[in-house]
C-alpha cells in the first residue's frame, strides 16, 4: 500500500513541475490521473453518490487555478488533498443547502415517516454510516431533513442545548472522518 | 465522465507559463522584514524614541517582554503566510504563534501587578492609538494584494492572521516608543493590533474574491 502511494507521490511531483514549466502532455497526464484519484478518494468517503462527479471537476478547476502554489520542498498529496477536501466540503454543504431550499419550495415539511426512511433517501455512503447512530440522527434531522433545532430535540426527546451540542459534536467527528487521507 | 475529460481538455489548453514565484518562505521573510522597517521608519518620522529607553533594556523583565512579543510577531505572520498554501500551515505552527502571542498579551496583564519597569508618563504620544493603527494598514493591504495571488483555502483566517501580525508590529514598536505603561499598552497599543486582525478577517476574503475573478478570466 506504501510503496504505490509513494510512487504517486513522485510521478505527480515530476508531472507538476514539468506542468508548471509549460508541458502540455504531462499536465493532461497529471489530470487525468488527478482525476482518477479523487474520484476514487471520494466515491470511499461518500458513496457512488451524485455530487462526486461535479466535486472532481471543482477540484480540478482548484488545482489549475492554485498550481503554482505548489513547491517541488512539498510533498503533492498533501497539497492536492487539502484542496480536494475543501472542495469536498463545500459540495456538501452546497447539496445540502439545496437540498433544504427545494424541500421549503416544495412545501413538504411533513414529519419524517419514519428513520430509516430518512437513512435510505438521504444516504451520504461510507461517510454518515460511519458515524456513531446518535450523531448520524443528529446531521439526518438537522442537515438532511433540515428540522429547526427544537423539532430536532422535540423528535428525539432531548433539550434544545443538548441537541445543538450533539450536532456540533456529530460535524466534528464527520470532519475528522473526512480529514483521514490516504498520504 | 466525458465533461471531466472535456474539462481537462480545456485545462491543458488554459496552461500558461507563469513567471517562477518567489518560495513562500523568501515572501514571508521579505514581507516581515520590510514591514518592520517600514513600521519603524514611520513611527520614528512621527516623534523619536522615549528618552529612557536605553535604561529600560537594560531590564530583563523588559527585555523577555520583547523578546516574546518580537518572536509573536514572527510565528504570526509564518501561519498567516503559509495559510496561503494547500497543506502549507502545520498546527504545530498554528500552536505556537497562538502560545507566543497569549503570552506576550499575558505578560503585560502579568505587568499590572508586576511591571517590567516603572509605569511613567515619559514619552508619551498624543495619537500613539492612531499611530498603531493607521501604521498597520499599509502591510495589511500590501500583504492581502500579495496573498490573494497565491491559493489560501481559508481566507478568514488567513485574513486575521496578517490583520494580526500587521498590528502587532507597530504595537510592539510603541513598547520603545510611546510610554511604558501595561494599562496604556493594553488598550491603545495592543487593542488596534487586534482590531487590525479583525479588518483582515472581513477585508481579506473580499479581496482574495476581487483577485480570484481575475484570475478566473484570465
Amino acid at each position: 500500500m506504501i510503496q504505490p502511494i509513494k510512487n504517486d507521490e513522485i510521478r505527480w511531483a515530476t508531472l507538476m513541475l514539468d506542468a508548471q514549466k509549460g508541458n502540455e502532455l504531462a499536465y493532461s497526464q497529471l489530470l487525468r490521473e488527478l482525476a482518477q484519484a479523487i474520484s476514487g478518494y471520494l466515491r470511499s468517503r461518500f458513496g457512488d453518490i451524485d455530487i462526486v462527479d461535479d466535486c472532481v471537476q471543482e477540484s480540478l478547476m482548484a488545482i489549475h487555478q492554485a498550481r503554482n502554489t505548489y513547491e517541488k520542498e512539498r510533498l503533492f498529496r498533501p497539497w492536492m488533498f487539502a484542496i480536494v477536501r475543501h472542495k469536498a466540503i463545500d459540495a456538501l454543504r452546497k447539496n445540502n443547502t439545496q437540498k433544504k431550499i427545494a424541500k421549503s419550495q416544495e412545501q413538504s415539511a411533513t414529519n419524517i415517516s419514519s428513520e430509516s426512511d430518512s437513512f435510505d433517501r438521504l444516504s451520504y455512503g461510507q461517510l454518515l454510516s460511519a458515524l456513531p447512530d446518535k450523531y448520524r440522527q443528529a446531521i439526518v434531522l438537522i442537515r438532511l431533513e433540515g428540522l429547526s433545532m427544537r423539532e430536532a430535540a422535540e423528535y428525539l426527546g432531548i433539550s434544545e442545548g443538548a441537541m445543538r451540542v450533539r450536532v456540533h459534536r456529530a460535524l466534528n467527528a464527520s470532519r475528522q472522518l473526512l480529514e483521514v487521507e490516504p498520504y | 465522465m466525458q465533461e471531466t475529460e472535456q474539462l481537462i481538455t480545456r485545462l491543458v489548453n488554459d496552461l500558461t507559463v507563469k513567471p517562477r514565484q518567489l518560495s513562500i518562505f523568501s515572501v514571508t521573510v521579505m514581507w516581515w522584514v520590510v514591514s518592520w522597517v517600514y513600521v519603524v521608519i514611520a513611527t520614528l518620522v512621527m516623534g523619536p524614541l522615549r528618552a529612557t529607553v536605553i535604561d529600560d533594556l537594560n531590564s530583563h523583565h523588559f527585555q523577555f517582554e520583547s523578546a516574546i512579543g518580537l518572536m509573536a510577531s514572527l510565528l504570526i505572520t509564518f501561519t498567516a503566510w503559509y495559510s496561503v498554501i494547500p497543506s502549507g500551515l502545520s498546527r504545530r505552527i498554528i500552536f505556537y504563534a497562538v502560545v507566543f502571542l497569549g503570552g506576550w498579551v499575558a505578560l503585560y496583564f502579568m505587568g499590572l501587578l508586576v511591571p517590567a519597569v516603572e509605569p511613567a508618563m515619559h514619552g508619551k504620544r498624543e495619537y500613539c492609538y492612531y499611530e498603531s493603527f493607521i501604521y498597520s494598514l499599509p502591510p495589511l493591504l500590501f500583504g492581502c494584494i500579495l496573498m490573494a495571488k497565491r491559493f489560501s483555502l481559508k481566507p478568514c483566517q488567513t485574513g486575521f492572521f496578517i490583520g494580526l501580525s500587521a498590528g502587532i508590529m507597530p504595537a510592539l514598536f510603541m513598547q520603545f516608543a510611546c510610554m511604558y505603561d501595561p494599562v496604556h499598552i493594553l488598550k491603545l497599543h495592543i487593542l488596534p493590533g487586534i482590531i487590525c486582525g479583525l479588518i483582515g478577517l472581513l477585508g481579506f476574503p473580499v479581496i482574495n474574491k476581487y483577485f480570484s475573478v481575475i484570475k478566473t478570466n484570465h
